[in-house]
């Protein structure tokens, strides 16, 4: 059995890049598993011969290493994980780097509850407003991994709840929400203030 | 901490109200730089076009002009401040891209008046320059959706000269554009005897409109007159036989051009859509409304609000007083019946009611 040489994946990797790369990790896995099915063996260690099963599941791997189920037609509700479903590149655990067990448990459990039939419109709307009712910093790790999953709802959801929490907020508070520093010098400061002086009334 | 890339930002701080992202231009450099480019104030405007649109009633009360803003369901208006250079007596002629147009006629110096094009939501208002040409009272104001910048907006200026006799009459307009900050000719117009109706305007698509009537030989001709913002010609729309002849008012209703008509056998006041632009036959009824024309109240119809109730101005003569009285009531098409809503104003024709949008569309600082 050939063994791969998988790319280091830094930690400051922008998101397409990650895509792309995992992308292009799980074409060539991919590969090998046709091949290796072929000769009646697989790749990873952890899964079994595939078996007939009627509903299709899908292997999520987070940055640290653990893994998620997900059944297929929840996972639809991803951009990206459709295509590798449609490129049959889901067959085995898809890494993903850029987004914690921690996170990636909770966009699980979103897509699962997106996915179910018969939920009327009203008591979804309140299981989204729990979803997104947690610490800020959570909130922001659900974008960048909706973001990067390409997730729309989800995606619409979190910037809609970022967007109200910080509607009434001074610029002082947001560059503490956002740990942004003002790059301002005095007199830049001073007339950007004077300029926008009516929004502070 | 997390940074999202530019498109997330602006998907953020696209759904908030422009006086938030005016105070968060004062966060970093990197945000000004965003928030006040282009593109976003383009997505900004698109949302606030979804969400947040609201109808703008203009009356007099006073001797000042005052701009309320209309809310079903709500008694009162709530009341736009004025911003510093703005005249205290003006009218409306329209409202597109969050930016109001305003006219100001002066006793001492007729035929000139100032023309103020005024952002309310960012507090910013010009004047535009001077034309040399005498005005006869018909001022037009729309933008070009085609040339890619939300901040194209002509202001159309339309000379009438009423001969003595019929073949005498002749118009000349002009045009002045905000970007170029320039007025230029563009010749000769339409058989003018339809300028003297005709009215407030309406925006639609590229289209500036007006409905207008006039007696021929005795006889009522009525059309719908459009000036096409991109190809900058007039253009002359017949109406549908089965439409009575009265008088016509303009309004958008449900975002479609409409016309509030009078009908004369039973009094009341009808509601007619044309379903799809300049297709004649498209005109239809969609309402009778219950509204009577005249009698002890005189009713004149304002327009559509973008919630679709449709305002009209009621006078009566108060013996007491000696004067005319009016008020803004507001009546609910579907339920065909007035609500609660009463708002006293000097007179019909200093009234007006327009859709409005808020937006971050600078008509003072050009790139």
């Amino acid at each position: 059995m050939r063994y791969l040489a998988l790319p280091l994946l830094s930690q400051n990797l922008t998101e397409s890049t990650a895509r792309a790369q995992t992308l292009s990790l799980y074409l060539q896995l991919s590969l090998q598993v046709s091949l290796s099915q072929r000769n009646e063996s697989t790749m990873s260690s952890s899964s079994s011969s595939l078996p007939s099963c009627p509903k299709k599941v899908v292997t999520l791997k987070s940055s640290e290493g653990e893994t998620f189920e997900i059944e297929e037609i929840a996972a639809l509700q991803s951009k990206t994980l459709e295509n590798m479903i449609d490129e049959n590149c889901a067959d085995t655990p898809i890494p993903l780097p850029n987004i914690k067990g921690k996170i990636l448990a909770k966009v699980v459990e979103y897509c699962n509850k997106h996915a179910e039939v018969g939920v009327d419109a009203e008591s979804l709307r309140a299981w989204d407003a729990e979803f997104v009712n947690v610490e800020n910093t959570t909130v922001f790790d659900y974008i960048l991994a909706a973001n990067f999953l390409e997730i729309p709802t989800l995606l619409d959801l979190t910037c809609q709840s970022v967007a109200d929490m910080i509607k009434g907020k001074t610029p002082a508070e947001i560059e503490k929400t956002f740990n942004i520093k003002s790059a301002f010098t005095p007199e830049e400061e001073e007339q950007v203030r004077r300029e926008n002086q009516w929004a502070f009334e | 901490m997390a940074s999202f890339p530019n498109d997330i930002t602006t998907d953020i701080l696209s759904q908030l109200p422009v006086k938030s992202v005016a105070r968060f231009r004062c966060v970093c450099k990197s945000w000004k730089s965003l928030l006040t480019g282009a593109c976003f104030i383009n997505a900004h405007f698109d949302r606030s076009s979804k969400y947040r649109t609201v109808s703008l009633l203009k009356y007099d009360d006073n001797n000042s002009s005052r701009i309320g803003v209309y809310r079903p369901h709500h008694r009162e208006l709530s009341h736009l401040n004025p911003s510093s250079g703005h005249p205290s007596r003006y009218n409306v002629v329209d409202s597109c891209n969050g930016i109001l147009c305003l006219s100001v006629y002066y006793k001492d110096k007729p035929g000139l008046p100032d023309i103020f094009l005024w952002n309310p939501s960012i507090h910013e208002c010009m004047v535009v320059p001077q034309h040399h040409c005498r005005v006869s009272g018909l001022i037009a104001f729309g933008f070009n959706p085609l040339s890619g910048h939300l901040d194209d907006f002509k202001v159309v200026n339309i000379n009438f000269n009423f001969g003595a006799r019929t073949d005498c009459h002749s118009s000349r307009a002009q045009i002045y554009s905000l970007r170029s900050n320039s007025w230029k000719k563009i010749g000769n117009v339409f058989s003018s005897w339809l300028g003297r109706n005709l009215g407030h305007q309406v925006i639609f698509q590229n289209f500036i409109c007006w409905g207008t009537h006039a007696r021929v030989n005795g006889q009522i001709v009525a059309s719908l007159v459009s000036f096409d913002m991109v190809e900058e010609v007039f253009r002359e729309m017949a109406l549908p036989d089965s439409m009575p002849s009265e008088e016509k008012f303009i309004t958008l209703f449900e975002g479609c051009l409409s016309l509030i008509v009078q009908n004369p056998s039973s009094q009341c006041y009808e509601v007619w859509t044309m379903k799809e632009f300049g297709v004649t036959e498209s005109w239809a009824k969609l309402y009778t409304t219950t509204v009577l024309m005249d009698g002890f109240l005189q009713c004149w119809p304002l327009g559509a609000a973008s919630s679709g109730e449709v305002l009209f101005v009621k006078s009566f003569y108060c013996e007491l007083r000696l004067s005319l009285t009016s008020y803004v009531v507001s009546y609910d098409t579907r339920r065909r019946e007035f609500e609660e809503f009463k708002v006293g104003v000097e007179a019909y024709c200093s009234s007006r009611l327009v859709n409005y949008t808020e937006s971050l569309v600078s008509v003072v600082t050009r790139d």
